[in-house]
């Protein structure tokens, strides 16, 4: 059975779109093994980059961390800080003359007042700083949240953000329930922003809300609230577009001229963080500068040392955070996994300062790219071998992948890279596997024909080397054997078409396997002849003396057919055998539609004159067969023949069956 | 054999020579330092620490400590509320050569002696530094300071008010390594707990200062 080529690319075509739906089908029914798969194939983009001063992005250094870690509290020689302490740095982190001081630190309630008042009137001095908040969101549960208490409902009701907004606000995260910085410290704040941070399904921080909803308004995360005020966008210039982007309308920073800052942000109001590197990249540099909270407080009571600080820190943006052992603001991020979330917070700034912006390809473009996919592979399919198209797919995922990351490093655009990606995959399994049975399954149509010609061996070889019968035709010495049954035209008018079949079958599968026993190849059947040929298509240097030996051994298997049939009441079995020598043309021959391993030549001719000449139940052979044979098998000469043909008569031999 | 045990010899003299000079430049500054207040009535004296502008009145009583616990140098200048500066340590520059002892406590004024606040009143400052090496060109200008006559003090105060605040730069590390918690599967009880009101530094007038090469401190005391 075999396939047409235009069922072939039928079915390649279908199984492509198969893959491509088996594909979405994995992303839709495990979202958390291949989605994750995902993110994380192009986390290693970030960590690629971040190695590279070239493609790393840039790091404004305005942005600074003050950082309370393990070593700032071996230089207090304290286990714990006050808040006294944190007035102390509040207000020289003021002194200093930084822009913002953004404490990712929430203060939820009063301790000892007179800390706490030290520390308020720290803050209010220094008058620069903003402090944290936390949201429920409400999405996420489970039960009706609690209404926030009256005086905190208000505060958050002062401090929220009325703002533009264009489209469905259904997927902005809604903030309630907060945990709050007590209110003294809150209200003598700069401002007030959460520090709520979101995970992907693998538990990585990718993005960061930019904004949550607060009832009919807005609250502001601490980075987007510092980053505004820095900026100098107050909320009615600030234009929401959930899904696409939130517009910063005449943004500038201190010093430089306005313009629009367009933000990416996915329906969540969720920003992208572009993270610059780990921590601690591989060089041991580190991605920003991190100060020392220790040196900041021991600043605070000398003034040469505020002052030599002030150079260092004027107009800078701090961010103050707790890092030391114990601290549980500590996660994943696509460059580290074990990243101090406060770095967070600052890559986020870093993103919005530096206006370098990531945006994820939407459904449609991904779907988009696909279809692409889809199309080349078609094309592919089409046009290419099998092997071939598994090159070309192998080249297309590579040239994908290739791609996705130059999208990246240098469009800040990232691409859904394992989708297509197991697309291509999975269409080239699935179409070089189905090429494969297809192929299989001709070779084996293919074998069975040849089956009855060669011999197995020389089928096996054939199957694996098809080029010893698919080249063109070649003129080489061989021998060719006829051989027909005495008067079976006579004897068949007598039988029934089945015993003829019979009859014949029986013949012939006694007269072929003798002939694949010495390797000879038999080209066709005659009606009750045969014709047989020697060394070819393997070259066989003594093909006359196999063709003899094999006509010898047709002989004495005709004559024990003969007795059986005689004794079953059969017609007298006698063949004559006819062997001739010489260059011949062998090869496919025929038309397009049909063609025949064959052998053509006057040699041929001469083969089958030699037959009708030979005596019954006898072998004659030319001069040229008898010349080859070397004496191996004795021959009697014979009279010279005249034959059809030829002008002048023959040298024969007769070779004795016995 | 010979040549080689040699080798060997001044290859340990070289690293235990390197290792020497590693651990010289290690924590080598070394001192206690004592700086406080005495006020109240003669009968009921409080003696308190100064801290960062500390707020004294006219009549109080100043007193200051050195001990030195490693070799390094040691300088106290005072800067007047009038703008006027005053080497209070060493006593003069001389003194490290002949006077300038580890474990020797050196009080400043010396021996019973206090300094009492007179009625001008202001910020007076005290720029506290120590170093690995003497820092001759403060050196040098102090002497400057001192031989000037009284109209041209004011420029060279600056520049002394300048080359302080120069070398302390000089020295400093602005930035730190980053650093990341320890995983731990655990929680750390007292990072942040709720305060009793106790402030560092308080409970003790002196307090022993180590630093690596240099250290530099400015102390300010309002003088109402």
């Amino acid at each position: 059975m075999s396939t047409s080529r235009s069922q072939v690319t039928r079915n390649t075509v279908a199984l492509i779109v198969v893959a491509w739906i088996s594909v979405h089908l994995l992303f839709v029914l495990f979202p958390n093994v291949f989605e994750a798969w995902n993110a994380q194939t192009i986390d290693r983009l970030f960590v690629f980059r971040s190695d590279s001063d070239a493609l790393r992005p840039r790091y404004d250094s305005t942005i600074v961390h003050i950082d309370i870690s393990d070593k700032t509290l071996e230089n207090l020689q304290h286990s714990y800080l006050n808040r006294f302490q944190y007035g102390r740095v509040a207000q020289s982190l003021g002194e200093t003359g930084t822009a913002q001081q953004v404490w990712d630190f929430i203060f939820p309630a009063r301790t000892n007042p007179i800390e706490d008042s030290v520390f308020v009137v720290s803050a209010q001095r220094a008058g620069n700083a903003y402090f944290g908040l936390a949201f429920n969101i409400a999405q996420q549960m489970r039960i009706a949240p609690p209404p926030t208490a009256g005086r905190m409902a208000g505060y958050l009701d002062s401090t929220a953000w009325s703002i533009e907004v264009e489209g469905s606000v259904e997927e902005v995260y809604e903030g309630v329930n907060p945990k709050l910085t007590f209110p003294a410290l809150a209200s003598v704040s700069r401002g007030m922003g959460f520090l709520n941070g979101t995970f992907d399904r693998d538990g990585v921080f990718r993005r960061i809300p930019l904004l949550f909803r607060t009832g009919e308004k807005f609250y502001p995360g601490i980075v987007f609230r510092a980053a505004c005020d820095y900026l100098n966008v107050t909320p009615d210039r600030i234009e929401l577009r959930p899904g696409s982007s939130i517009t910063l309308r005449g943004a500038h920073r201190p010093g430089d001229s306005p313009h629009d800052i367009v933000i990416p942000i996915d329906e969540s109001a969720c920003m992208l963080v572009n993270f610059i590197g780990p921590l601690q990249r591989s060089d041991s540099s580190y991605s920003m500068l991190h100060i020392d909270f220790a040196d900041i407080l021991r600043a605070s009571d000398d003034r040469t040392e505020l002052d030599i600080w002030r150079d260092e820190l004027q107009g800078k943006i701090a961010i103050v955070s707790e890092v030391a052992t114990g601290a549980s603001d500590v996660g994943p991020v696509p460059t580290d996994n074990q990243f101090p979330l406060s770095g967070l917070h600052s890559n986020a700034y870093n993103t919005i300062l530096t206006e370098n912006f990531l945006r994820e390809a939407t459904g449609t473009e991904t779907i988009a790219i696909e279809l692409v996919i889809v199309i080349v592979l078609v094309l592919f399919s089409i046009g290419l071998s099998s092997r071939n198209y598994f090159f070309g797919a192998v080249g297309l995922m590579l040239g994908y992948m290739g791609i996705s990351a130059g999208m990246f490093l240098s469009f800040n655009l990232i691409l859904d890279v394992l989708r297509p990606v197991l697309l291509i995959a999975m269409s080239a399994f699935l179409v070089v596997a189905y090429h494969y049975v297809v192929t299989q399954r001709e070779k084996q149509s293919l074998q069975r024909s040849f089956e009855a010609y060669f011999p197995p061996g020389v089928v096996r070889r054939i199957m694996a080397n098809p080029e010893m019968i698919t080249q063109g035709g070649q003129k080489k010495e061989l021998t060719i054997l006829f051989s027909d049954i005495k008067s079976f035209t006579t004897y068949s008018s007598t039988m029934t078409p089945i015993e003829i079949q019979k009859a014949l079958n029986e013949y012939f599968e006694a007269m072929v396997e003798t002939v694949f026993k010495y390797e000879g190849t038999v080209d066709k059947f005659i009606g009750d002849g045969l014709m047989v040929f020697f060394g070819d298509p393997e070259d066989q240097p003594d093909h006359a003396l196999r063709c003899v030996r094999a006509a010898i051994e047709m002989q004495q298997r005709t004559r024990a057919l003969k007795e059986k049939w005689e004794r079953e009441g059969k017609f007298p079995l006698q063949i004559r055998i006819g062997i001739n020598s010489g260059p011949v043309v062998v090869g496919n021959m025929g038309s397009a539609r049909r063609l025949s391993y064959t052998v053509l030549g006057s040699d041929v001719n001469l083969a089958q004159r030699l037959e009708s000449n030979a005596p019954v139940a006898g072998i004659l052979i030319s001069h040229r067969t008898y010349e080859l044979l070397g004496g191996a098998i004795p021959a009697k000469p014979l009279e010279p023949i005249k034959v059809k043909g030829l002008d002048v008569p023959i040298r024969v031999y007769e070779v004795p069956v016995e | 054999m010979r040549r080689a045990l040699m080798l060997s010899m001044v290859l340990v003299c070289l690293l235990a020579g390197v290792g020497i000079v590693l651990a010289q430049e290690k924590d080598n500054i070394g001192f206690e330092w004592g700086f406080g207040a005495l006020s109240g009535s003669v009968k009921d004296p409080q003696l308190a620490s100064i801290v960062r502008d500390t707020a004294l009145k006219s009549g109080d009583q100043v007193k200051m400590i050195v001990k030195l616990t490693k070799e390094c140098f040691v300088y106290l200048i005072h800067e007047a509320s009038d703008g006027d500066l005053a080497l209070r340590f060493p006593y003069d520059l001389d003194q490290f050569a002949t006077d300038y002892k580890l474990g020797k406590n050196y009080y400043i004024p010396k021996g019973r002696q206090w300094f009492q606040l007179d009625e001008k009143v202001g910020r007076e400052s005290f720029y506290l530094l120590a170093s690995g090496t003497r820092l001759t060109d403060l050196e040098g200008l102090l002497k400057k300071y001192q031989a000037a006559p009284s109209s041209g003090k004011a420029g060279i105060a600056q520049e002394i008010l300048s080359e302080i605040r120069s070398v302390r730069k000089r020295f400093k590390t602005f930035t730190t390594t980053a650093e990341r918690p320890i995983s731990i599967a655990g929680n750390v009880r007292g990072v942040e707990t709720p305060g009793t009101g106790r402030r560092p530094d308080v409970a003790t007038i002196t307090t022993e200062i180590i630093a690596n090469n240099f250290y530099g401190k400015t102390i300010t005391i309002e003088h109402k």
